[in-house]
């Protein structure tokens, strides 16, 4: 009877499960082959959200968003009240509504973009402009603007493929994101992204 | 967190029944520890590199209340806490992810060999708690999983003072994990060394 234990507890130890397959994935590479993620030696990393209409709120959702990508805690940020002391600002422009978003077909009413500042070549801070755009309806703008920040703040976490190549329309980082949630494909690249040795470095604090 | 209330609960209730039911029946014992667990790692992933989960080397205590079956048999309810740091390691260093609390409520089963040893054998629960949910392998909540066990303790002799060597086994898996695509549950194995008391 104590053998059987024993022999069973051994049996079951040897039993590791595989890692899963992460195979659906697309490139994260900058436009000249960057690769760039937010160091551990920073992190939380600092996010600033413009305070106007529903940026802190959409802001901290995406945040929350991209943070449960990860398995391991790999990537941490905390909204911070300091602009200046931020590594990510997030701007708001033109007009968005205060409203909650929903599941409305997407409608292209914003716009959004992503670009970064350098100091000595390593990156100091990443700075992104969402715009809404008027003549669209109030519910189309709100939703259009919290998809753009969430595919913007996955560019400003280092999914810096601004071609968006070889992303689909399933996929939050998709060139006009038609979903407000990350896929399987964003998923597996920012994690591969974080496991992956960058070539271009965060200034630090 | 709703783990550990339930666990805090459920040991006050414990102890204050137990100091309750000895004032009852001198046959009944109690018994307390502190100590050290260790645990075999909990994940074994692969992103680019080798990923290994586990948990740094954390502190154990246990309460149980035991009533004796025979001359050398006896049988008790013991509960089992464990906090520590979940981690993760590959080739860049070690980082942590959570603070972890165990709590394995078991029943136990011992045999007296000789006047200072005894052998047991546990089955019971390992209930997980996480200070960190958010992009970690608990982001679809904190599991439970069947635990069992077994250990040595040795009586020093003339004092209430005792040593127990403990080892247990259960599998460890989480619906995070699972939605990420591990298809199976990992056996992880703890052993734990207390040094515990009983009041005479």
């Amino acid at each position: 009877m104590r053998a059987a234990l024993v022999s069973a507890l051994l049996v079951a130890a040897c039993n590791v499960p595989e890692a899963p397959n992460r195979s659906d994935n697309y490139p994260f590479q900058g436009p000249t082959g960057e690769v760039f993620s937010w160091p551990d030696s920073i992190m939380p990393v600092r996010i600033w959200a413009e305070d106007r209409g529903p940026n802190v709120r959409n802001t901290l959702a995406a945040l929350l968003l991209w943070e449960n990508q990860f398995l391991y805690r790999e990537f941490r940020g905390t909204i911070w009240h300091d602009s200046s002391t931020a590594e990510i600002q997030i701007l708001l422009s033109g007009t968005v509504p205060d409203i909650a978003i929903n599941g409305d077909s997407p409608v292209r009413a914003c716009a959004g973009a992503t670009g970064f500042t350098l100091d000595n070549g390593r990156v100091l801070r990443m700075i992104v402009q969402v715009t809404g755009f008027a003549g669209f309806a109030d519910q189309d703008i709100a939703n259009c603007v919290f998809r753009t920040t969430a595919h913007e703040l996955g560019h400003a976490l280092g999914l810096l493929n601004l071609g968006h190549v070889g992303t689909d329309a399933s996929d939050l980082m998709f060139g006009d994101p038609q979903v407000s949630a990350a896929s399987n494909a964003d998923r597996n690249t920012i994690q591969i992204l974080y496991h992956t040795e960058p070539n271009l470095e965060a200034a630090g604090r | 967190m709703r783990c550990s209330t339930l666990g805090l609960t459920v040991a006050a209730a414990w102890l204050y029944g137990s100091g309750f039911a000895a004032c009852l029946d001198g046959q009944v014992e109690l018994g307390a520890g502190v100590g050290v667990t260790i645990w075999s790692d909990l994940v074994h992933d692969s992103i680019v590199e080798t990923i290994e989960v586990g948990m740094e080397p954390g502190i154990a205590a246990f309460f149980r209340l035991g009533t004796p079956l025979d001359s050398n048999t006896s049988v008790s309810f013991r509960i089992g806490f464990s906090r520590t740091e979940m981690v993760r390691s590959e080739s860049g260093g070690t980082s942590n992810i959570a603070t972890v609390v165990a709590w394995s409520p078991s029943v136990v089963l011992s045999r007296r060999v000789s006047a200072a040893v005894s052998f047991h054998a546990a089955v019971g629960i390992i209930l997980y708690a996480s200070d960190q949910t958010i992009g970690t392998p608990f982001r679809g909540g904190e599991p439970s999983a069947p635990i069992v066990g077994g250990g040595v303790e040795l009586a020093l002799p003339s004092l209430p003072i005792f040593l127990s060597v403990d080892a247990d086994a259960h599998r460890f898996g989480t619906s995070g994990l699972r939605e990420a695509g591990f298809l199976s549950d990992r056996t992880v194995n703890r052993v734990s060394v207390t040094l515990g008391w009983v009041p005479q």
